[in-house]
């Protein structure tokens, strides 16, 4: 055990500028930046689009081309929406229609490193601010208002939405909407092959994207690298996996050495790009047979980087596997809390698992993901 | 250090699960993560069913047959309070009847803390706001 413990989140009661927001005053604030927005989606003409995210139906209503250009490709790959939207979310481009997001009635002192608002726990309205490294300014401000399913968007410039946000637009805003759907954003990859898939979870660098990329090359369905949408139905029948954004991350250098023949499917590298930054590769655009809507959830593997060239399936305890992917989700989704841990629990309970210890011979992955499937499906 | 008599998770801040007998904590307040073994998710079970807080040693150091489990059990408890994963508890109506799982070799209870996540909850991070109004960090 180390002696000291680790620094507490600071809420102030009714003091600075962490103080509580007074739920009537957070419902106040919502209703004005809903009617800005309504506003500015007039001035800006609306672009949007209705998309059923694993059958569930959301509507995004987007103030103009530059804007529409950097959020819809990243979500393309979910069929148009027939049912009624349980989410109406307003996108805003401050560039475009000049209109600046209403001032809030919280500081910008009042931002978690993550993102998220302090003061506004168990309100009506959750907000969080979207912050990419390399850049140091919040580049889109997110407002949800629970009960009602609607939420604001409001960008500082559509046209210059950082890689990491076009990869993954609004992820914020789809955390905390699609648990009320019974779906959940899982930090784990996900491959299959026909309808079966594996879960690949992990803390970041444990080898679950490389892995996941290296599945793809291989021909593997895909749902995701970083994070994936899992619904643990409650009949007790299997877990489904469903990719929510249909895009990898890779860092340059690594496509280079290891994936050359996916550096096609790479974006060029932003403007602004640190040399360090990951690239974005498109698969809605470049392998849309393989971006995989709906599969079903067989086992759970663990990637851990290892020595020697071999790849091997190895003994896993619940609680690692736990541990494996319920920190890294549940702290980094800002509201995400105890109710996420105690399904990842649940699912980690439901399904097999291994861990894979990955070799350096990388030709040896994609022949021990189809052992892992055939042995944990059995 | 004397303890409270009673303790509990301090929940909703800390969430705990067992699997198989070992522990997962999760303190949302820090940002910290722990991994325990079967004996600190023993501790646990019996602070969670309101077991007073000097009977866990003595009922645990019982069960693995083991006489360490005295003094482990105290330096885990004290580390929890210290850490506020538990806190003081009113005296429950009754301590729950709770029949330990079957007794395997017996390990000390520390638990092992992870705290790569923890920098995601430091408050105030961005505290400048440029002239259109979007807040950013300082240039420092």
């Amino acid at each position: 055990m180390t002696d000291s413990p680790a620094p507490r989140a600071r809420i102030i009661q009714g003091q600075g500028d962490a103080a509580r927001i007074p739920a009537a005053r957070a419902q106040e604030y919502f209703e004005e930046a809903w009617e800005a927005a309504g506003r500015a989606l007039v001035e800006g003409r609306d672009t949007g689009r209705c998309l059923a995210i694993a059958g569930e139906a959301l509507r995004l209503r987007i103030t103009g081309e530059a804007m529409a250009r950097s959020i819809l490709p990243g979500l393309t790959h979910h069929p148009e929406a027939e049912d009624v939207p349980g989410l109406e979310v307003r996108i805003v481009d401050a560039e475009v229609t000049g209109e600046s997001l209403p001032e809030p009635p919280w500081s910008a002192r009042a931002y978690l490193a993550r993102g998220d608002v302090a003061g506004l726990e168990d309100g009506p309205v959750r907000a969080a601010g979207t912050l990419h490294a390399p850049t140091t300014s919040i580049e889109a401000v997110t407002l949800y208002h629970r009960e009602s399913g609607r939420a604001v968007f409001w960008a500082r410039s559509g046209a210059r939405l950082s890689p990491q946000e076009r990869a993954g637009p609004m992820r914020y805003l789809l955390s905390w909407w699609l648990p009320t759907r019974g779906l959940n954003l899982v930090h784990a990859a996900a491959v299959g092959r026909g309808s079966r898939a594996l879960l690949l979870a992990g803390p970041s660098g444990s080898g679950k994207s490389t892995t996941s990329l290296l599945a793809l090359r291989a021909g593997f369905r895909f749902a995701g690298d970083d994070y994936v949408l899992v619904r643990l139905p409650e009949d007790g029948s299997a877990p489904r996996v469903h990719c929510l954004y249909a895009s990898a991350k890779v860092f340059r250098a690594e496509l280079s050495r290891r994936l050359p023949d996916l550096a096609a499917w790479a974006d060029p590298p932003h403007p602004e790009e640190d040399p360090g930054e990951k690239a974005t590769l498109a698969l809605a655009a470049h392998a849309p047979d393989q971006v995989a809507l709906d599969l079903e959830v067989v086992g759970l593997l663990c990637p851990v980087v290892r020595g020697g060239p071999d790849c091997s399936l190895e003994p896993i305890t619940a609680a690692a596997t736990l541990r494996a992917t319920a920190p890294s989700t549940a702290l980094q989704l800002p509201y995400a809390g105890a109710a996420l841990v105690g399904r990842l629990a649940e699912l980690v309970r439901r399904l097999p698992r291994r861990r894979l210890a990955l070799g350096e011979d990388l030709t040896r992955v994609p022949a021990a993901l189809d052992a892992a499937l055939e042995e944990l499906a059995r | 250090m004397k303890l409270p008599t009673y303790l509990r998770p301090h929940t909703p801040a800390v969430k705990s699960e067992i699997l198989d007998g070992e522990l997962v904590l999760i303190d949302f307040d820090s940002g910290a993560y722990y991994s325990g073994n079967h004996v600190a998710g023993a501790v646990w079970q019996l602070l969670q069913v309101g077991t007073p807080s000097e009977a866990v040693g003595p009922r645990i150091a019982e069960h693995f047959a083991d006489p360490r489990a005295e003094d482990d059990v105290a330096r885990l408890l004290a580390f929890l309070v210290e850490t506020k994963l538990v806190v003081s508890a009113e005296a429950p109506p009754e301590t729950l009847p709770f029949e330990l799982p079957p007794a395997q070799s017996y390990e000390d209870p520390a638990l092992e803390r992870f705290e790569d996540m923890a920098e995601l909850l430091i408050l105030d991070p961005i505290h400048e706001v440029e002239e259109e109004g979007w807040p950013h960090r300082p240039k420092s």
